[in-house]
């Protein structure tokens, strides 16, 4: 009980000054490792893990068990350590270690699930997908698949993307009792694999190259095994009909607007609404939710001097959130300026590992269509050199340190739309810069 | 007109960390010297005819994929030991490095007498000296695997060579962040002299040198 106070006057105190979510965890972690074990909380726990997409779904899921009436704690979209879950319990704990809450959504980063899950048990997890992504830290796919099973508690209850392949790993050795989401063949579906770097592409049970009816992304489809029965099905929840024009998605007879056309945004609702009606949520709760989850900072358009300017935001070392951006802009068949860069690669440490740069299918740009790709950061000239490897002419590659001088040249050397692909780090400069009148 | 065949191998597993880099940027800086420039793509499900290949290149790949790929390879030990020893060029990275050598937890080739041992995984940025080249070279590491090797052609005990046989635990792609290796392995192969157009790829080698070098 002293470690709690301690733990909820950290709180206080950060909560003056306005910072810091998993101090109090890591402080009170120190002080007493066995902390855990004090608090009383609800069975009713739902951790979302993977590669990418954590934090979304854990927000929005918490705002549709909100729109429900519940009463819902969550860590969802700060830090996802166990470090910060233990100060989510500390903060709302009692003194007597009463936590209460209806449910708790907890985001869980991948290596973590293994100090989290022993001490504040999941009922439900779902894992988004695991993907390539922070090669320096993560290591492979194979490397966080077998962090996340070890992790996960026996009869746990798995919500999973049926059209992943590599998911399907998670019963092959046992059974999790598992309810798999999906989405049937779409008008963007496709029938010919286009990436060789794929996490998986034979079959897990016999080591057979796997075949698709058709592709949605990457190993995603309708995948079977042509020699044995290892195969996508059983899925639960199918999207029937995508349309990205329209911003719509049906499911059976309900039909979702959302407030963004692309792929990962569509997986990381369906998610939602699986474990949502799996908890006998309403249809009205779940809408209401999803229309309006807007995140302002993932996808910025503007209008400059009528030029279009599209702004996405994607982390850096993640190929597969990449890809999609990629595929976002290859749906404008106009002239464009693309534009990428960060600051830091990653916050987390020092590394400058660029080999991310060749698992991304930049080779997939109409070239013809470019009018000059503009790179930024310390790494300007690295990125400018990875395009030069798609067949980008040299003179169409402009790699500036600052992004000041990046959108000085944007703004009066080019006149195409402008699309560009940027860290976090540099959404802001750039946009601010882009929006500076012009002299 | 000068022929080059590639053959990629494993490329659908042995497929991390963004190797296949290094096969795009030699194409492209085969191509720019007007060498007319095939990559045969190959994998478990193909037969391999090394006298088809002038250069073979492998990359990384998880441990179970290495471990099919291991057996799927080792039926060729003898036709890639006689593709050695007649010069033919192969370039392995990464974990690739550990089919050729000895390695407990594959059926590898044993072609040469370096050895593969298991580690914690580790990552790594290391700037690495080889008497064949005037630059240092920018050394990726992201392994659960030490080498032991006799005559290393790196410091810090990486890298092997034999003939044209060109093994090393180095990601980078190793080709992509060293222009100058880059020019070295291209003239090998075509036996020339030729400088490359890699004015933007060494300016971000210098970047990389100066901004590190200062710590």
């Amino acid at each position: 009980m002293f470690t709690l106070l301690i733990g909820k006057t950290l709180i206080f105190l950060l909560g003056l000054l306005n910072r810091g979510t998993s101090l109090p965890g890591d402080v009170a972690l120190r002080m007493n490792k066995n902390i855990w074990k004090y608090f009383k909380i609800t069975d009713n726990v739902i951790a979302v893990t993977g590669s990418s997409g954590k934090g979304s779904t854990g927000k929005l899921l918490t705002q549709v068990l909100r729109n429900e009436g519940y009463n819902v704690i969550t860590n969802a979209g700060s830090s996802n350590l166990d470090s910060a879950v233990l100060s989510l319990l500390i903060k709302n704990a009692k003194l007597n270690g009463n936590v209460t809450a209806d449910y708790i959504v907890l985001e869980v980063d991948e290596r973590y699930c293994k100090h989290v899950f022993p001490y504040v048990k999941p009922k439900h997890v779902i894992v988004t997908n695991i993907t390539r992504d922070q090669p320096p830290r993560q290591g492979n796919p194979d490397l966080v698949y077998a962090e996340i099973i070890k992790a996960l508690p026996k009869g746990v209850n798995l919500i999973l993307n049926g059209d992943d392949p590599y998911l399907r790993k998670f019963n092959i050795n046992n059974e999790y009792s598992t309810t798999y989401f999906g989405i049937s063949k779409t008008k963007y579906s496709y029938s010919k694999s286009r990436y060789d770097n794929l996490n998986i592409s034979y079959c897990p049970y016999c080591n057979t190259k796997l075949s698709y009816n058709f592709y949605h992304f990457e190993a995603t489809g309708d995948y079977y095994c042509p020699n044995c029965d290892f195969k996508r099905n059983d899925i639960k929840f199918e999207i029937s009909e995508v349309d990205y024009e329209r911003y719509l998605i049906t499911l059976n007879n309900e039909t979702y607007k959302l407030t963004e056309n692309m792929l990962y945004f569509i997986y990381n609702s369906l998610g939602v609404i699986t474990i949502s009606k799996l908890l006998g949520i309403s249809y009205a709760s779940i809408k209401q939710a999803i229309e309006k989850e807007y995140n302002q900072y993932s996808h910025v358009t503007l209008d400059i001097n009528d030029r279009k300017v599209e702004v996405l935001n994607n982390k850096a070392e993640n190929a597969s959130t990449y890809n999609q951006s990629i595929l976002y802009i290859n749906r404008f068949s106009n002239a464009k300026v693309l534009v990428i860069g960060w600051k830091e690669i990653s916050r987390r440490y020092d590394y400058d590992d660029l080999s991310w740069l060749f698992d991304i299918d930049f080779e997939s740009l109409d070239i013809n269509q470019i009018e000059a790709v503009v790179t930024m950061g310390i790494n300007a000239y690295d990125i400018a050199s990875r395009l030069k490897y798609c067949g980008i002419a040299d003179s169409k590659l402009k790699p500036f340190i600052e992004v000041s001088d990046a959108t000085e040249y944007i703004k009066d050397k080019t006149v195409s739309d402008i699309y560009a692909i940027l860290n976090f780090d540099h959404m802001q400069p750039f946009i601010n810069n882009m929006k500076e009148d012009n002299k | 007109m000068k022929k080059i065949v590639i053959a990629h191998l494993y490329y659908d597993l042995l497929n991390l960390y963004g190797e296949s880099g290094n096969i795009s940027v030699l194409k492209y800086h085969l191509n720019s010297l007007n060498v007319e420039t095939t990559i045969i793509k190959l994998t478990v499900t193909d037969s391999l005819d090394f006298s088809d290949y002038d250069l073979v290149y492998i990359g990384s790949g998880t441990n179970d994929n290495l471990a099919l790929v291991a057996k799927h390879l080792i039926v060729y030990k003898e036709s890639f030991r006689h593709y050695i020893e007649n010069g033919g060029f192969v370039l392995a990275t990464g974990n690739a490095m550990s089919l050729f050598g000895e390695y407990d937890d594959i059926d590898s080739l044993k072609l040469f007498d370096y050895v593969a041992i298991n580690t914690k995984k580790y990552a790594d940025e290391l700037v690495l000296d080889a008497d064949f080249l005037e630059n240092k070279l920018i050394a990726f590491k992201n392994t659960s695997l030490a080498f032991s090797i006799k005559n290393p052609l790196f410091s810090n005990n990486e890298g092997f060579k034999y003939n044209n046989f060109y093994a090393m635990n180095i990601l980078g792609p190793v080709l992509y962040r060293n222009p100058e290796l880059l020019n070295y392995f291209i003239n090998k192969l075509l036996d020339s002299t030729q400088n490359l157009s890699i004015d933007i790829d060494n300016i971000a080698y210098n970047n990389y040198m100066n901004w590190k070098n200062k710590e």
